[in-house]
């Protein structure tokens, strides 16, 4: 049983600069929660924070229903899995992992048993008496897992634990991370940079950016309706496009035609007639088509069963590109004169670049 | 098949090095040649005037006498003194200079108010002269002159003839040994430290380490090979102090701190018999390799494989 | 952060600072000494206060052989850098561009050299000199420095070297430079911070080198610290004059040492400790 709740948390450093700002964030009991943002935006500040590495400079931070500003870290029944790993090199396998035990002078029998367990989940098995010079960094960031499962603490503190693994690992630590977790049942905060972990893996995706938390939510929530621009174009890839827009005369103009909008959004779009807005909208959402906006492609990348179009359109006498994802089967080439068709998925965001409710 | 085009890729391998190497082997050969003749050829000369009854002093012929000053080496109750002495000198500091040294490392690591200042302090004998380093400790250790044994008094302690009897000489040049190089075993010590990753200690702080834990769990194992490197280097320079016994004891009372190397300068320069001066060094030499043989082929190795990068 | 117990803190704080005690009243002793007229020097209990007296140092300076002796370490140390670093920098390059057994081996015979104690090479190159007229020159004491300063400053250059990326003489290599353009063109203007501090690590040691000038330099080629044990011997107990000469040959040292001590870390531990 173990909640974590940030509230109005803020950092700042010695030397004046903020990491983070007000931060109000609950992480709920059992909860795979991933913060995830570009770098400086705070994400790894926060995790050292509740891990009790950085001192909380404003805000209260509980864990479990007890106030943690100033437990030390290993009051705070918590384990933490580093980028480095920081697996001790002069230890074995199991010694590393058994490390935290052998510090609570846990008697060995115990350890071992500890030990063997932790390895069967992770299947560490037969390297436990190498060392970790030894070993593939996959087998290095199973250890560094180990060394926090062994514990049996109520929550886990991951920060970018698969960065430093090559692509084909990645993916799939990353499904063997999410079923270890569900498992366990241990509250996890998750650190990474990458929107797509943090797509795939957390229960619930906090972005961060420059210290201010943007929006915490289900990936597919965050996916289908971000809170403001920012969130709309870290989600996602290829990212979305934006076109500049404006309503004038009741309708939405884009490159000087109209775009089709649900009742509640023109409604919502009234209060910002004349201001100079931003239509978002994600590369699938695009099509091809006989009618819309006129555009000429630049380029295409097939992927197999999709391909990715890049198309060059006018705006006002301003070069634009827009990128589309098409069916594999797609025939166009580069140099084709095609037309682009806004109709689906189309996000509106204002002058400060929050998202206008559509109703949907 | 592995079998049969392993030597061939090998003599590739060399091939490619010797191809890639050529350009550059003329910008070495200069200085290989220049330190092989310094160095080499002397060795050499050393071995062969061992064999020699060479002596500056009497007028009889030099001889060629074999291993005649080896023999007698073993017989001689100085030489045998002398390496007595040697080991109380060499092995003598060496424990506080690791003790005292990896303490001013972890002083050193702080993050203190005035702990620039402090380092910069710490590494002051690194560059003292050791002519100075020796005469400031005869300053210290001479009665009246130096203020060691007036300010024992006033704790009341009846200070020693320090370089007057041959027990304190040996602990004064012992002391002015641990002021000299302590800094250099810090410096090592803190260089090692550095290079420590932060996660380490930051995990073992989670999981619940203090302090004392983290020193020994952490910092001591990862020093392990740093400490090897630094006992190495010191037993090595330990024949250093020469100077410092040169302006403190001469080598007395009594031939009291007369290490096997000062004994062969005494023999060589004093008693001019430069022939059996030469058995002494080299045996004396023999004597080191073998104690640190094992050692220093690990530390070579480490340090070729930098070399090697 | 409360990371550790202040006690720590502390305790370490305190030790520093009586280490550092330590280290300076000792210097400070010399440098009272050398400001003490005779009687002063000997008075008890010790004067902490007392009238300074600059006496000692008119009288060192006034020696003429002092003056000489400043004049002999000047030029043995300067010689024996410049001629080190001729054989050297090529040296270093060399081994920094060659690869495989070749340049580990080298590498070794090197650090090896440096590691043999002084008196081994003392007695022959003694005799050496006897039969070569050599004792008793600047070139002779010159000569055999290079012994050491040679493999110091191969041994702190190669990392330095190697810190560098090889991109750089790479490309100006496909661009045609032969490896003699590289190294002045190229290479040299990046090294010249490390090439300094090895130089000024060379300079102190011969600076401050004592054995091999006691020995093979007698009258006329008298160094510093040869000077100095020579008031020591033939003056009897003129302490003020050794205090003040003491301090003289100290300044130097620490003000080179000072301004290099980051290089000579690197020189010291000469990558060992990295690996």
């Amino acid at each position: 049983m173990a909640e974590i709740v940030l509230s109005n948390v803020g950092k700042v450093y010695p030397n004046g600069q903020s990491a983070v700002t007000d931060l109000n964030l609950t992480i709920r009991d059992k909860e795979f929660l991933v913060l995830v943002g570009p770098s400086g935006c705070g994400k790894s500040t926060i995790l050292r924070m509740i891990a009790g590495l950085e001192d909380i400079s404003s805000g209260t931070l509980t864990i479990g229903g007890r106030v943690a500003n100033d437990l030390e870290p290993k009051d705070r029944d918590l384990a933490m899995v580093f980028q480095s790993y920081a697996l001790y090199p002069h230890m074995t396998v199991a010694e590393n992992i058994g490390f935290p035990l052998r510090l609570a002078k846990v008697d060995k029998g115990e350890i071992d048993r500890a030990v063997r367990e932790a390895a069967r989940i992770l299947e560490l098995g037969p390297y436990l008496d190498r060392r970790p010079a030894q070993l593939s960094g996959g087998q290095r960031q199973r250890v560094a897992m180990g060394r926090a499962i062994v514990r049996k603490t109520s929550v886990y503190l991951l920060d970018e634990p698969l960065s430093n693994l090559d692509a084909k690992l990645r993916d799939q630590t990353r499904s063997e991370m999410v079923d270890l977790q569900m498992r366990l049942g241990v509250t996890t905060v998750y650190v990474t940079h990458d929107q797509v972990e943090a797509m795939t893996m957390g229960h619930r995706v906090a972005v961060m950016k420059d210290g201010f938390l943007q929006q915490v939510a289900e990936p597919k929530v965050l996916y289908n309706k971000p809170v403001n621009a920012f969130v709309a174009a870290f989600i996602g890839t290829p990212a979305m496009n934006f076109l500049d827009a404006e309503f004038v005369d009741d309708q939405l103009v884009v490159a000087g035609k109209p775009v089709t909008v649900t009742d509640q959004a023109r409604a919502n779009l009234r209060t910002h007639t004349g201001t100079s807005l931003t239509l978002g909208v994600r590369p699938e959402h695009l099509a091809l088509s006989d009618s819309g906006i006129g555009a000429e492609v630049s380029g295409v990348e097939w992927l197999g069963s999709d391909a990715i179009v890049r198309v060059r359109y006018s705006d006002r006498g301003a070069q634009k590109t827009l990128v589309l994802r098409c069916d594999g089967e797609t025939g166009v080439k580069r140099g084709d004169i095609v037309h682009v068709h806004l109709g689906r998925g189309i996000h509106v965001f204002d002058e400060a670049g929050r998202r206008i409710e559509d109703g949907t | 098949m592995a079998a049969a085009s392993m030597p061939d890729t090998m003599a590739l391998v060399r091939l490619s090095y010797r191809r890639s190497n050529s350009g550059y082997k003329r910008f070495v050969i200069p200085a290989m040649f220049v330190i092989a003749v310094l160095t080499i050829v002397p060795i050499l000369m050393t071995v062969a005037l061992s064999m020699t009854s060479l002596s500056y002093l009497n007028t009889r012929p030099t001889a060629f006498i074999g291993m005649e000053n080896y023999v007698e080496l073993f017989r001689d109750q100085r030489f045998l003194n002398s390496l007595w002495q040697s080991a109380i000198l060499i092995f003598g500091p060496l424990p506080f200079q690791l003790l005292f040294g990896f303490f001013l490392a972890l002083t050193m690591n702080e993050r203190l108010p005035g702990m620039g200042w402090l380092r910069l302090i710490f590494i002051i004998p690194m560059f003292f002269p050791p002519i100075v380093m020796g005469l400031m400790w005869k300053v210290m250790f001479t009665p009246q002159l130096g203020g060691i044994n007036y300010y024992l008094s006033l704790i009341g302690i009846q200070g020693p003839l320090w370089l007057g009897e041959p027990f304190y000489a040996l602990i004064s040049i012992c002391i002015a040994a641990i002021w000299g190089w302590t800094p250099f075993v810090a410096v090592m010590f803190y260089t090692a430290m550095q290079t420590f990753p932060k996660d380490l200690y930051e995990a073992s702080r989670i999981d619940g380490a203090t302090w004392s834990q983290q020193l020994r769990f952490v910092t001591l194992p990862l020093l392990r090979e740093t400490a090897l490197v630094v006992i190495v280097f010191r037993i090595m320079e330990a024949l250093a102090i020469f100077p410092i016994i040169f302006v403190m004891t001469s080598g007395g009372p009594a031939g009291s701190t007369e290490t096997a190397n000062y004994y062969a300068y005494t023999a060589g320069f004093q008693f001019l018999k430069v022939g059996y001066a030469s058995s002494i060094i080299l045996t004396f030499l023999a004597m080191l390799f073998i104690i640190l043989g094992p050692a220093t082929r690990m530390l070579l190795r480490k340090v070729g494989a930098e070399g090697e990068r | 952060m409360k990371t550790r117990s202040t006690k720590v803190t502390l305790g370490l704080y305190t030790f520093g600072i009586v280490w550092g005690f330590v280290i300076v009243a000792p210097v400070f002793w010399l440098a009272l000494l050398s400001l003490k007229t005779p009687l002063d020097a000997f008075a008890v209990p010790p004067k902490l206060f007392f009238e300074p007296t600059l006496d000692a140092y008119f009288a060192v300076f006034g020696d003429s052989k002092f003056l000489a002796a400043i004049a002999n370490s000047f030029i043995i140390s300067v010689g024996s850098v410049v001629l080190s670093l001729l054989i050297a920098i090529p040296a270093a390059y060399g081994l920094r561009n060659m690869r495989g057994p070749l340049r580990y081996n080298s590498m070794l015979a090197i650090l090896l050299i440096r590691m043999v104690p002084g008196m081994v090479y003392l007695l022959p190159f003694f005799v050496l000199y006897k039969y070569l007229n050599l004792l008793d020159t600047h070139i002779g004491l010159i000569i055999v420095h290079l012994i050491f300063n040679v493999p110091l400053i191969i041994w702190m250059l190669a990392p330095i070297w190697a810190s560098i990326p090889k991109d750089l003489s790479e490309a100006s290599r496909i661009d045609g430079a032969t490896p003699l353009q590289i190294l002045l063109l190229v290479d040299l203007p990046l090294v010249k911070g490390g090439i300094l501090a090895s130089s000024i690590l060379a300079f102190i040691f011969s600076w401050n080198e004592f054995l091999f000038a006691l020995i093979l330099t007698r009258r006329t080629v008298v160094t510093l610290p040869v000077a100095i044990v020579n008031f020591l011997a033939y003056e009897g107990t003129e302490w003020g004059k050794i205090s003040a000469a003491s301090m003289f040959i100290i300044v130097p040292a620490m003000v080179f040492g000072f301004l290099v001590r980051r290089y000579m870390i690197a020189g010291l531990s000469s990558g060992a400790i990295k690996g």
